[in-house]
């Protein structure tokens, strides 16, 4: 199999997954080691940005995916809606608290937003972005709350490492200084 | 007077409190407790117009508020008074609580900011539409179609007749291993997907046929597996999911 084919083989893939492909599925399907796999990946990437093309190649949630080049969405959104409402702030705090500090209880989400966390929770279980990923084992043996490859996919992060990093404490005061972490 | 937010405008009571600090631009590690609790206080004027539960939020603050400034008005051990720019650490002062929930939440109340602008750029990328090759044809049944796994129960029982008279032995499967045996059946099968009859030859005994039923049903509510049928009225699929799948 030629280069030329392969980069084929993988864009005709990627169009026809419309979801993020994992490397180690392309390989299966194409009978390549995985690192073959993704290099081909990495050069169909490279190649739509050289040659300024309508769609880009993307890693996210753990595979590549092909989209249109984010430039290009003021046309693409007259042809089709976006696909997610945007979420309340409600909403994303509590998804920030769980992503950040994953695994835990509605009681920490609670305990951190001052606010109760019922509907929040229940609404990101909907949306599927978060899981229940297990249980306490501490008096009542409350739920543990992880987020999904679906949450990663809709922020378009390639792993959780991937997260920009938690803000720090503000510094103290109009004359700033060095709190404590 | 300055534009008054609304208190339904605020997601809590650590909300409305950073919001204040902010506005009029005080120090989060010295907050003059007076003050704000009287600012905080008259925000609560319209609680009125916010549901029960959340009000108790606001209320509860607003006793902690007044708890903090009674305590600050108490005399105290001498600690040396924090230098500008030092961080308030003093266990023994009555806000250091409320400062450190304060901060806490106010770094996911900045991480959710850096969450929307992240979704925000991720919106801009349109994956191609249409239906995915990947499942077999056919939509996923929603929640609603428990009906038809129900009636495909039914149909399969009516097609196993009576059954025959012999003797009783007792089942020792449970639900919860039964369930864990079909996982293990749907990841070794090819592509992660039985027939819905396959799981349910003639022959096998009624109780675990119930059992396999219960624990299809639990693993769906579980979202472990997603159930096909590609065509109406045709054979009903199980696959496995992925992690995380929605």
């Amino acid at each position: 199999m030629n280069f030329v084919y392969g980069l084929a083989i993988v864009e005709a893939l990627l169009l026809a997954s419309g979801e993020p492909l994992p490397a180690r599925r392309i390989a299966e399907i194409v009978g390549l080691e995985e690192r073959a796999a993704r290099d081909l990946c990495e050069d169909l990437r490279r190649q739509c940005a050289e040659q300024q093309r309508g769609v880009a190649v993307v890693e996210v949630a753990g595979g590549y995916q092909l989209v249109t080049r984010p430039d290009l969405a003021p046309y693409v959104e007259k042809l089709a809606p976006s696909r997610q409402p945007a979420a309340s702030a409600a909403i994303l705090e509590t998804l920030a608290i769980i992503a950040y500090r994953q695994p835990v209880t509605r009681a920490d989400i609670e305990a951190i937003r001052g606010v109760k966390a019922d509907h929040a929770v229940q609404t990101l279980l909907d949306r599927g972005v978060i899981r229940e990923i297990g249980r306490r084992e501490s008096p009542g043996r409350p739920v543990l709350y992880g987020t999904t490859r679906a949450f990663l996919e809709q922020f378009g992060l390639r792993e959780l490492a991937d997260l920009p990093p938690l803000p720090e404490r503000p510094a103290s005061g109009p004359a700033g200084g060095e709190p404590e972490g | 007077m300055s534009l008054q937010l609304k208190l339904q405008n605020f997601e809590g009571p650590l909300d409305l409190l950073l919001h204040l600090i902010e506005r009029d631009e005080l120090d989060i590690y010295d907050i003059p407790i007076a003050e704000i609790t009287e600012q905080y206080l008259g925000y609560l004027a319209d609680i009125d117009s916010v549901d029960l539960d959340r009000a108790a939020e606001f209320l509860v603050m607003a006793a902690t508020l007044c708890e903090i400034k009674a305590k600050m008005l108490l005399p105290r051990e001498q600690q040396p008074a924090p230098a500008a720019g030092e961080t308030l650490e003093d266990p023994l002062d009555p806000r250091a609580e409320l400062v450190a929930r304060l901060l806490e939440y106010s770094r996911f109340k900045q991480a959710s900011q850096a969450l929307a602008d992240l979704a925000a750029r991720r919106g801009l990328q349109f994956p191609p539409q249409g239906e995915p090759v990947e499942p077999p044809g056919g939509k996923p049944l929603g929640d609603a179609d428990l009906d038809r796994l129900i009636a495909a129960f039914a149909a399969l029982l009516k097609r196993r007749g009576p059954l025959p008279a012999r003797e009783i032995e007792p089942e020792t499967v449970s639900v919860q291993s039964r369930m864990a045996e079909l996982e293990e059946l749907l990841a070794e099968s090819p592509a992660g997907r039985l027939r819905f009859s396959a799981l349910f030859p003639p022959d096998a005994p009624g109780a675990l046929i119930v059992v396999t039923f219960l624990a299809l049903l639990e693993l769906i509510r579980w979202r472990k597996i997603r159930v096909w049928q590609a065509e109406a009225l045709g054979e009903i699929e199980l696959q496995a999911r992925l992690e995380g799948e929605a």
